[in-house]
């Protein structure tokens, strides 16, 4: 049952990797590269059973429902021999003795097979160098995090998202106000206009990314968007050798919710813009409905670093594809007290010193 | 840009007591030339009804005064009014005596502190601006941030609006008095004094008392 795929170098036998640069797949043994067209055969098994229709995707968790207690795979190296222990999702991942990457293939057979892939196009060094770049010039972040640092972990992952199609019909309402002002001789007037502006009418989406997996934090995942689809290919299990992956484990039903928020706010923004010529425009009634939402199964690059600081464990993110990083940094409280009370010392005199200099001019 | 005040602002107090007549300084004549010195000190008492403490004090409080508005402010005590009504005696006094009626005020008035209420204030406002830098500091350690929208997924020119309508619904209107400034008055508001003009044709202004 359990197969993995392991990228032999035809030529010296060696585990191949996916090179991010060359974007083919290379040995880092003999150097002989690989173009992703020569590896496709490899695949050649995982359409077998595949349905070409979307309906199946409701009936995928109940494949994994008898693997659900124990959370666990174990998997046999082909190249060492050495035990390879995976949960249900762990899709790829390398050999923890020999390092060998490896593909769990029945992890994308059937209507698990991804659409699509947005191949890796920034390595490590570039996460690293991001990483770098992340924590250099910021005021309050504790001093000895950047002394002490060092990245504990850092592996580039495929996350699974569901990239939805809607349309979006949607009616909103917007309480509207104009302000005029003028004056006579004895008094100032403000005349404020009440006006309500009702707009209809509907936009297409395409492609909004949902993360797909529990273990990553949908924060951490939106905070890195948006990838570019333009360079997504055609899925193939080689994209992912030297790189880990995870299968889906949050369906397109259970994600749905989360692109309704996001169009409903994204609709109503769109629609305010259209009310113009007041000084003020708030948002009333609306009413959003989506319609014709599908979703394609696609694998997108994250670069992951963890590092612990004082016994707490932070995480960052790369987007593989654009180099968007972030990643929440501990505040140096100290610092932030002292920066405080420094602005608010000399912010106090200052402000006096002027205060008293413009009296002194006669202004007040 | 020197502003000149003619003659508003004089203060010329003239007593009568029915005392012995012991003229030190003689009434002014009816006419003649306006004199440009000053014959006599700003306090006369000719009248000998001050103590010559309260004349010292007196003469001091006259002289601040009077090098504060830029004229002679004078105060005279005399037994008779030589004929004159009291108004046309001090025009004469000032005009034929050299006193100065044309004041100019000094282009401010002296300082007083500012407003204890500003020390406050000022810690008020650093510390309000020392959070939005501090805010701004800490907001750099944060980026992990849900997004509320998917403008980015938006189908280029895919938004059609089927039915736009504005509507007015109604309209308000405030109004509120514009306080009235009083700066024109710097005179007259003080005890009911005006201005005329004097026999020499200069102008005058200030009051007077007798008892």
């Amino acid at each position: 049952m359990a197969v993995l795929q392991e990228y032999k170098c035809p030529a010296c036998g060696g585990a191949l990797e996916f090179d991010s640069k060359l974007q083919k797949v290379k040995c880092p043994y003999c150097d002989s590269e690989y173009t992703m067209e020569e590896l496709k055969s490899i695949d050649a098994g995982l359409d077998k059973e595949s349905a070409s229709d979307d309906e199946q995707q409701t009936q995928v968790r109940n494949e994994w429902t008898e693997n659900e207690e124990s959370g666990l795979r174990s998997y046999v190296c082909q190249s060492c021999g050495g035990e390879i222990v995976g949960d249900a999702t762990t899709a790829a991942t390398a050999c923890p003795f020999c390092g060998n990457p490896v593909v769990m293939m029945e992890q994308f057979s059937g209507m698990l097979k991804p659409d699509l892939v947005i191949p890796f196009k920034l390595d490590k060094n570039d996460a690293k160098a991001a990483f770098k770049k992340h924590i250099s010039g910021k005021r309050l972040l504790p001093k000895t995090f950047k002394d002490e640092n060092h990245i504990d972990e850092i592996k580039g992952i495929y996350v699974p998202f569901w990239l939805f199609d809607a349309h979006a019909d949607a009616s909103v309402t917007y309480d509207a106000e104009t302000v005029r002002t003028w004056s006579d001789s004895d008094y100032n007037y403000t005349e404020t206009k009440y006006y309500k502006a009702y707009r209809s009418g509907y936009t297409d989406f395409a492609a909004i990314p949902v993360d797909g997996s529990q273990k990553m934090a949908d924060d951490l995942m939106e905070s890195i968007e948006p990838y570019n689809l333009s360079e997504a290919v055609d899925f193939q299990t080689a994209y992912l050798a030297g790189y880990f992956a995870d299968k889906y484990d949050v369906t397109a039903e259970q994600s749905i919710g989360r692109v309704n928020e996001r169009v409903k706010s994204s609709i109503e923004e769109l629609f305010r813009d259209t009310v113009t010529g007041y000084d003020t425009v708030s948002q009333g009634e609306s009413s959003v409905s989506l319609s014709h939402s599908s979703a394609k199964y696609a694998l997108y690059p994250v670069w992951l670093l963890n590092t612990t600081y004082q016994g707490k464990q932070y995480t960052f993110a790369m987007n593989g594809q654009t180099g968007k990083f972030v990643g929440d940094l501990p505040l140096d409280k100290a610092a932030y007290r002292r920066l405080i009370a420094i602005i608010t010392a000399a912010g106090s005199v200052g402000i006096y010193g002027i205060a008293w200099l413009v009296h002194l001019l006669g202004i007040l | 840009m020197k502003k000149r005040i003619t003659a508003i602002v004089f203060a010329c107090v003239l007593v009568f007591v029915s005392a012995l007549p012991a003229f030190a300084v003689p009434a002014p004549p009816y006419s003649g030339t306006v004199a440009d010195e000053r014959a006599y000190p700003l306090l006369v008492d000719d009248a000998d009804i001050l103590s010559d403490y309260d004349e010292q004090r007196l003469l001091t409080k006259l002289e601040s005064i009077s090098t504060k508005w830029d004229m002679d402010v004078a105060i005279v005590t005399i037994e008779n009014l030589d004929n004159r009504d009291i108004e046309a005696y001090t025009d004469d006094f000032y005009d034929y005596y050299g006193y100065d009626a044309d004041g100019t005020p000094q282009d401010s008035q002296p300082k007083e502190m500012l407003p204890l209420f500003w020390i406050p204030l000022s810690i008020v406002i650093a510390l309000v601006v020392a959070l939005l830098v501090g805010m701004h500091y800490k907001n750099e350690l944060k980026t992990v941030r849900f997004k509320a929208e998917a403008n980015s997924y938006v189908v280029p020119g895919s938004m059609i609006i089927t039915v736009s309508n504005d509507q007015f619904i109604r309209s308000h209107v405030t109004r509120t008095a514009i306080p009235k400034s009083n700066d024109n008055d710097l005179g007259s508001s003080g005890g009911g004094s005006s201005t005329h003009s004097s026999s020499s044709g200069s102008s005058h202004g200030g009051s007077s008392g007798s008892f």
